[in-house]
């Protein structure tokens, strides 16, 4: 009895805990790892690795032989590429992001670190490359300083204000000669500046040289051995001077590009590049490869009219090529050309196929972009003779390595970047073939289910090899349902639909995170939103999937059949949309659910002042007496017209207008600070019940309005304020909070924190707010928990008229507001959040779990009773208080490791968890994603309502039998022993 | 059998004083003392029996108290936590008395041949003493919380009231 009693104990330790064994690793989880959309790449020279840095801020090597990631650093929380630079000969990787400057070597470890001064801006990193008499050099400009460091441990080698006489932002290129100089301008300007490398051995700057320039020159720069050129502003001439021996003062040449290359397209945006001995004009598509002769005079070398990329000079056997990409004409691949720069010859042709998606693609095929193009030599093993191979990055997140006329990996990053994302019901397996195709695999015979039970007793008992529980693990994947391509009773197989910010929607399986189809979308017609439209309670019909495309030009409304990906229909929309508002009570059309929205017009920028006009979507007459007669009285609100305020509206009747509904001002409230954080209910999270009953039985009715608002306000983050800095007086600095109710404007309630500034993490749940701020006197964040409870006073409750009279729970009006209870804690967090949610379950009764992302990019589950606003401050606790689960008051919130939902792993850069109810009530769903994804099904209270799903049956019927059977053997002995003794007496 | 092996003398039983003398087998005191009434009627030993009879049912009756004090001392020895033993423990305490009152007839069965013996009193004194430890385990129960005695038990699923005004947010 004290065993049972002792594990009964441990249990409720552990309550809460997401914690699981070993074997159980990616049963219920999986994780993929990226890198990030690659926005410039370097080959090492010697090594098989290859550096890349990311539009997600991440920088990192990949294995040259297999695409495999061997090391990457987020740089920040920006979405900005950092400036990244491999120097070859110290086998360093240089960044800069967020005002750091940091080189890594090749296996990621930091070699050093500097702080940047100056502005946020994204300074201008260039490197000067090693040479027989010059060492290897980092150049750094940053709010016009220019800085030479040094590549081994980052000291400054010197320093030259260089452009303080012009504006932000500016520009370096570095002259590929031996003899190095830089040049400095800034985008629309007419003149830079130019600073020779007096002693390139020790690397000091040197003459600084003022160039004018006849046209006003834009950010697209290069230099070449021994000029300088530059595209003017208006993109149609190319300025180069030459920078030998300028001793007197030197101007810029411009040649109209018209003259210079009559077949270029005029584009947008051309790219300049310098080689050794001129320049590479690119347009996209077309580039152009010009000689520079020494006094800045231009000759066309030669044309590639079907360029689609074009890669920088790299130099190999003492010479300089660079590769052109082009479509190839026949069959839709890719063609890659190595040209010598000197004179123009392609030395090297291969035809590539186009990279093929494993998945199923729908709609339009995907367009093969590349972004970008970065060529790189290697030696063939057979015949020691210099071969070519290229890194593309593709506009779609492909990153592919050409080699030998083959890809030799591809890495798809486009996940890396979703941006919305969406739990569907899979279809039923009776449904019409038109579904999701099998899971394919491994064919799963009675043998293979014995021997993966007989594995399963093995491993349970510990008398498994190593072997035997790989192959335990193998075989549960294989034989798990849990990849089956329809719903299951439970709700857990879902597909998950992605919209990422390449224009991609991808539908993923949440068993194991594969794609089941995907759909590429245009740069131009690239959705931004993506919302749940219509749901069917039938098997028969798919769930539809809404997307929007927000921006002007563009704008449409498009439906999607989300088990095929197949489009339904196309609505152009004639106005830009600023704002979604999901009505909540969904409309029900048969066996339909429909989802109703309200569509905020984009303003005209001279009419930003006006009042915003509503459009709802589906426009119908149907739905419009469905918004009339679920929503008695609609409101909405939103940012006024600037960031402090808010301005709630009320709206016209929605079923006598046409078209667009326009909206009456009916609040606004200023704050006196910056608004550092709100938060709001989701309307549709389920609320089992709207009381609480207190352990001495007596009742608190919870203040569950949802049109509650939670905004906090403060002094702006990143703002240094005077009194911080000097570090007095910090209590000047104070975080308020106020709780709006949103329907009449009025501040329910308001409280602040001295001494506190932002960044502040909010979440809203049922009657229950969390925040977090930083306490400046500690350094620490505070995580304050409010509970709201309704104060009404003589409220009475009468069990009979509440058991037998259904009227009894009368609607409440936020025009009528009761009074607000306001129980409230703190606590300091050792945690550092960044975004915080709660799960959700299907009814709502199960205890929720707050999740807070950390800045260590995890996802912790902190159960609501740490959070307590009721914590006693007392060591001992009473019979009531610990039947109430009350835990004593503690300054520090506890930090279990094994709280963490996302287990051991690390999802780089996280910008959105989705949690998703399942139809069983213990367990929900939860979808973190970022640079990486991760999946994972959550039980905030245990799984109390199903078995494991890997119980082993096999062990419980084997025990069943051996006890029968034992009973039976025990029965016939007992019975020979007893007659035995019989005969003796 | 057995008043044989008790028949036996000692001297010591031949002490005049003594009143540990056995009678022989066959040998009825009240008979020898009258034997008129003997040969008259049997009434006197009747009532004799009877009252015995009565005295048994009694005994009967109250003989549970015992057992229902020590079940009461250990249900409340358990205390008032939910734990697997103590709800067995409860539910023993409060199904035990209900089936022993259901089936109070089988024990005190109407005797057809002594049709002036009470059998209700003795019945009733017997339910009541159950009665005592079903009351004991319904205050054990509300103790532990189990019974839904006050009117928060009822209104812990009480809805959420709907709004008559919504407010969506365009953040």
């Amino acid at each position: 009895m004290k065993l049972i009693l002792f594990m009964l104990a441990a249990l409720a330790a552990v309550e809460g805990a997401t914690a699981m064994f070993e074997d159980q690793a990616g049963t219920y989880d999986w994780y993929r790892q990226h890198i990030g959309l690659v926005s410039s790449a370097s080959f090492h020279p010697s090594k098989p690795r290859v550096c890349v840095a990311t539009a997600q801020s991440v920088v990192g090597c990949l294995n040259l032989r297999d695409g495999s990631l061997v090391w990457r650093k987020a740089l920040g929380s920006s979405t900005s590429s950092p400036a990244a630079l491999l120097l070859p000969k110290s086998s360093s990787y240089v960044t800069v992001a967020e005002g750091y400057l940091r080189a890594f070597d090749l296996e990621g470890n930091l070699l050093w670190q500097r702080k940047v001064p100056g502005s946020t801006a994204v300074p201008s990193l260039a490197g000067l490359a090693a040479s027989d008499d010059a060492q290897e050099r980092i150049l750094l400009l940053q709010d016009g300083e220019l800085q030479l460091l040094d590549p081994s441990d980052g000291t400054v080698l010197g320093t030259e204000k260089v452009l303080s006489a012009l504006a932000k932002p500016t520009k370096i290129a570095v002259g590929s000669g031996s003899r190095g100089f830089v040049i400095a301008l800034n985008s629309g300007s007419s003149e830079a500046i130019l600073v020779e490398l007096q002693d390139p051995k020790l690397g000091r700057l040197g003459r600084k040289v003022e160039i004018e320039s006849p046209l006003s020159l834009s950010d697209a720069v290069s230099a070449s051995a021994n000029t300088v050129a530059a595209l003017s502003h208006d993109g149609k001439a190319l300025c180069v001077t030459s920078v030998r021996g300028a001793e007197s003062a030197v101007r810029f040449t411009c040649t109209q590009l018209s003259e210079l290359v009559p077949e270029l397209p005029a584009s947008e945006s051309f790219r300049v590049d310098g080689t050794s001995g001129g320049y590479v004009l690119f347009g996209n598509p077309g580039a152009a490869l010009l000689a520079a002769d020494e006094e800045g005079g231009l000759k066309l070398v030669k044309y590639f009219p079907a360029a689609i990329s074009v890669s920088s000079e790299i130099r190999a056997d003492n010479d300089a090529f660079f590769g052109v990409l082009e479509d190839s004409a026949a069959g839709g691949g890719i063609k890659l050309s190595v040209v010598r720069s000197s004179n123009g010859d392609v030395v090297q042709v291969e035809s590539f196929p186009s990279p093929t998606p494993s998945e199923r693609l729908v709609g339009p095929a995907p367009v093969f972009a590349p972004s970008g193009l970065v060529l790189g030599t290697f030696i063939r093993k057979k015949d020691k003779s210099m071969g070519f191979r290229a890194l593309v990055s593709f506009r779609n997140g492909l990153t592919v390595l050409l080699q030998q006329g083959v890809i030799v990996w591809s890495r798809d990053e486009s996940l890396a970047s979703i941006t919305d994302t969406l739990f569907v019901d899979l279809p039923a397996k009776q449904a019409n073939g038109t579904a999701l195709e099998a899971a394919g695999g491994l064919k799963i015979d009675f043998n293979t289910r014995l021997r993966y039970q007989i594995l399963g007793a093995k491993v349970q008992l510990k008398l498994n090899s190593q072997a035997e529980a790989e192959e335990f693990l193998l075989l549960r994947g294989a034989l798990s349902d849990k990849n089956t391509p329809f719903r299951d009773v439970n709700g857990f197989r879902k597909l998950l639909v992605a919209l990422t910010s390449t224009g991609r929607l991808a539908a993923l399986h949440n068993g194991d995170g594969r794609l089941l189809w995907s759909r590429s979308f245009s740069q131009d017609a690239m959705p931004t939103k993506l919302l749940p439209w219509r749901g069917y309670h039938d098997i028969q019909h798919s769930p539809e999937i809404l997307l929007l495309r927000e921006t002007q030009p563009g704008a449409y409304a498009a439906v999607l059949n989300a088990h095929t990906g197949e489009q339904l229909w196309h609505l152009p929309l004639t106005f830009g949309i600023a704002k979604v508002v999901p009505l909540h009570t969904p409309m029900h059309e048969g066996s339909a659910v429909q989802s109703v929205y309200l569509l905020v017009e984009q303003a005209e920028a001279a009419t930003v002042e006006a009042e915003p006009v509503l459009r709802l979507l589906p426009d119908s007459l149907p739905s419009r007496k469905h918004v009339a007669t679920s929503e008695r009285s609609l409101h909405f609100f939103m940012q006024g017209h600037d960031s402090r305020t808010l301005a709630g509206y009320r709206l016209a009747a929605i079923e006598h207008s046409s078209g667009a509904v326009p909206a009456i001002l009916s609040w606004q409230v200023h704050f006196a600070d910056s608004v550092l954080a709100v938060a709001y209910r989701n309307p549709t999270e389920p609320i089992q019940s709207s009381v609480k009953v207190l352990s001495d039985r007596s009742i608190k009715y919870k203040y569950l309005n949802p049109n509650l608002l939670f905004v906090a306000t403060g002094i702006a983050n990143g703002v240094p304020s005077d009194s911080v800095a000097a570090g007095v007086d910090s209590l000047s600095n104070e975080v308020t909070v106020h709780l709006l109710d949103t329907v009449t404007g009025r501040i329910l309630h308001r409280q602040s924190h001295l001494g506190a500034r932002g960044p502040v993490t909010a979440v809203l749940t049922e009657n229950a707010v969390l925040y977090y701020f930083r306490d400046i006197d500690t350094g620490r964040f505070v995580a304050t928990s409010m509970e709201l409870y309704d104060a009404s006073p003589g409220r009475q409750f009468n069990v009979l008229d509440y058991l037998f009279n259904p009227n009894s729970t009368q609607p409440v009006s936020s025009l009528k507001p009761t009074p607000v209870e306001v129980q409230t804690q703190s606590f300091f967090s050792r945690l550092v959040p960044t975004a915080a949610t709660v799960t959700r379950t299907e009814q709502g009764i199960t205890a929720k779990q707050l999740l807070i992302v950390t800045n260590t990019d995890q996802v912790y589950a902190l159960d609501r009773r740490w959070v307590d606003p009721r914590r006693p401050k007392k060591q001992k606790l009473t019979q009531d208080e610990m039947e109430e689960g009350l835990v004593p008051y503690q300054d520090t919130l506890p930090i279990s490791p094994l709280s963490f939902a996302t287990l051991d792993r690390q999802v780089l850069g996280i910008r959105g968890v989705n949690v998703e109810p399942t139809r069983l009530e213990s367990t929900c769903l939860m979808f973190v994603h970022g640079v990486d994804l991760f999946y994972t099904r959550l039980a905030p209270a245990k799984g109390f309502d199903s078995l494991e799903d890997d119980f082993n049956y096999a062990l419980l019927l084997a025990a069943l039998v051996g006890l029968a059977g034992g009973a039976v053997i025990l029965q016939y002995m007992a019975k020979q022993t007893s007659l035995n003794q019989k005969w003796k007496c | 059998m057995a008043d044989l092996k008790t028949w036996r003398l000692d001297f010591e039983t031949l002490i005049p004083d003594r009143k540990l003398q056995v009678d022989p087998p066959g040998y009825d005191f009240s008979v020898a003392k009258d034997p008129v009434g003997m040969l008259t009627s049997s009434k006197p030993r009747d009532r004799n029996t009877l009252s015995r009879k009565q005295q048994a049912l009694f005994a009967q009756a109250t003989g549970p108290l015992k057992q229902v004090g020590m079940m009461c001392f250990m249900a409340w020895m358990f205390g008032n936590s939910i734990q697997i033993f103590s709800i067995f423990m409860t539910f023993n305490l409060i199904s035990a008395p209900i089936s022993a009152i259901m089936s109070s007839g089988e024990v005190f069965k109407r005797d057809e041949e002594w049709k002036q013996l009470d059998v209700l009193t003795p019945r009733l004194l017997y339910c009541l003493v159950h009665g005592g430890q079903l009351i004991f385990g319904l205050y054990k129960l509300s103790t532990m919380r189990l019974l839904p005695s006050a009117s928060s038990d009822f209104i812990s699923t009480m809805p959420v009231p709907p709004l008559m005004e919504h407010a969506y947010p365009a953040l």
